[in-house]
């Protein structure tokens, strides 16, 4: 008889907390899918220097460590931006860890430039953290690192 | 919000802190309750600063196991070369680093943090010089790191690291 009740309490228990780990993890699917197609549009925005996007993408707050160590808020990054002129940039996200209304990015960027005349091929390592507002995310703070081994010109 | 300091401890003569001591402040300041208002964010900003002191600390006094206890199991390191570590990497190599005369140990001395808090969120952002000897070499540089701390479980932990080397 106990072990009936306890069979069945097993069974309730699980029928109770089965679609809430579902709605998580449907939650979090449909949050890193999101977080995917936003660091593609961004790459896009930088590349194509589609300051609006940008303007939109970062939220205001926002904290910038540059490929040489220099930290820039919002207002910098953007006139940063306005300044350079890639031919291609390109990101691949290596893992996306989700922590309710936050989010961390990480992967390594690829970008394509010419500079006095030469095409420049520079690699870095990123950190992208993003919060979410409402029913969608903006970029708080982003760090790039030149990838040593990989850097060439 | 945002707290600022200038680690003036950090930059003097190395203090040696107990391992288990340095566990006990750790624990005593990361276990907690996550801040629900905005008025207790100077708070949370004063608690992440003195974490990030911790870690120094923890680092100079080859602790490994305050180093582990403050970082989420999830975390990438990203070092100021570009490489990106796991959790287990890290531990694996500052292992085998504190393993080394005192003389071959790098010397970190951080310059100053700026602590940004967003709620169950905290940015912090930094410099630090780390001086030390390499294939017979002396070499100095200045990195800037940024680390991200996340309220989970009652506990503050490191969720993301990197630093880039300060090159001007």
């Amino acid at each position: 008889m106990r072990l009936r009740l306890l069979r069945f309490a097993l069974l309730i228990g699980a029928i109770m907390i089965l679609p809430q780990i579902d709605a998580q993890s449907i939650d979090e699917s449909v949050a890193r899918t999101k977080l995917l197609a936003l660091e593609h549009i961004l790459d896009q925005a930088e590349a194509s220097g589609d300051q609006k996007a940008l303007d939109d993408l970062f939220d205001n707050r926002l904290i910038y460590i540059d490929a040489d160590g220099t930290a820039l808020n919002k207002p910098a990054f953007l006139s940063r931006e306005r300044s350079l002129h890639p031919q291609q940039v390109v990101s691949e996200v290596t893992a996306v860890q989700i922590f309710d209304d936050t989010a961390i990015v990480n992967g390594t960027h690829h970008s394509k430039e010419f500079r006095n005349g030469r095409l420049q091929v520079r690699q870095f390592s990123f950190t992208d953290t993003w919060i979410q507002k409402g029913s969608t995310w903006v970029c708080i703070t982003a760090q790039i690192t030149p990838i040593l081994r990989l850097a060439s010109n | 919000m945002v707290v600022s300091c200038r680690a003036g401890s950090s930059s003097g003569p190395k203090v040696r802190m107990r391992p288990f001591f340095i566990l006990a402040i750790l624990v005593c300041g990361i276990v907690g309750h996550a801040p629900a208002q905005s008025d207790a964010a100077a708070a949370t900003g004063t608690k992440i600063a003195s974490l990030e002191r911790l870690w120094d600390q923890a680092l100079k006094a080859r602790d490994t196991r305050a180093i582990d206890s403050i970082l989420s199991d999830n975390v990438l390191l990203v070092n100021y070369d570009g490489s990106v570590q796991t959790k287990g990497d890290f531990l694996t190599s500052t292992k085998k680093r504190f393993s080394q005369p005192t003389a071959l140990q790098p010397e970190f001395t951080v310059q100053f943090i700026d602590v940004h808090v967003f709620g169950t969120m905290a940015i912090a952002t930094g410099v630090y010089q780390v001086k030390g000897i390499e294939q017979g070499k002396p070499y100095s540089r200045r990195e800037r790191f940024l680390d991200t701390w996340k309220f989970k479980n009652g506990m503050w932990l490191i969720a993301g690291t990197q630093a880039t080397p300060v090159l001007h």
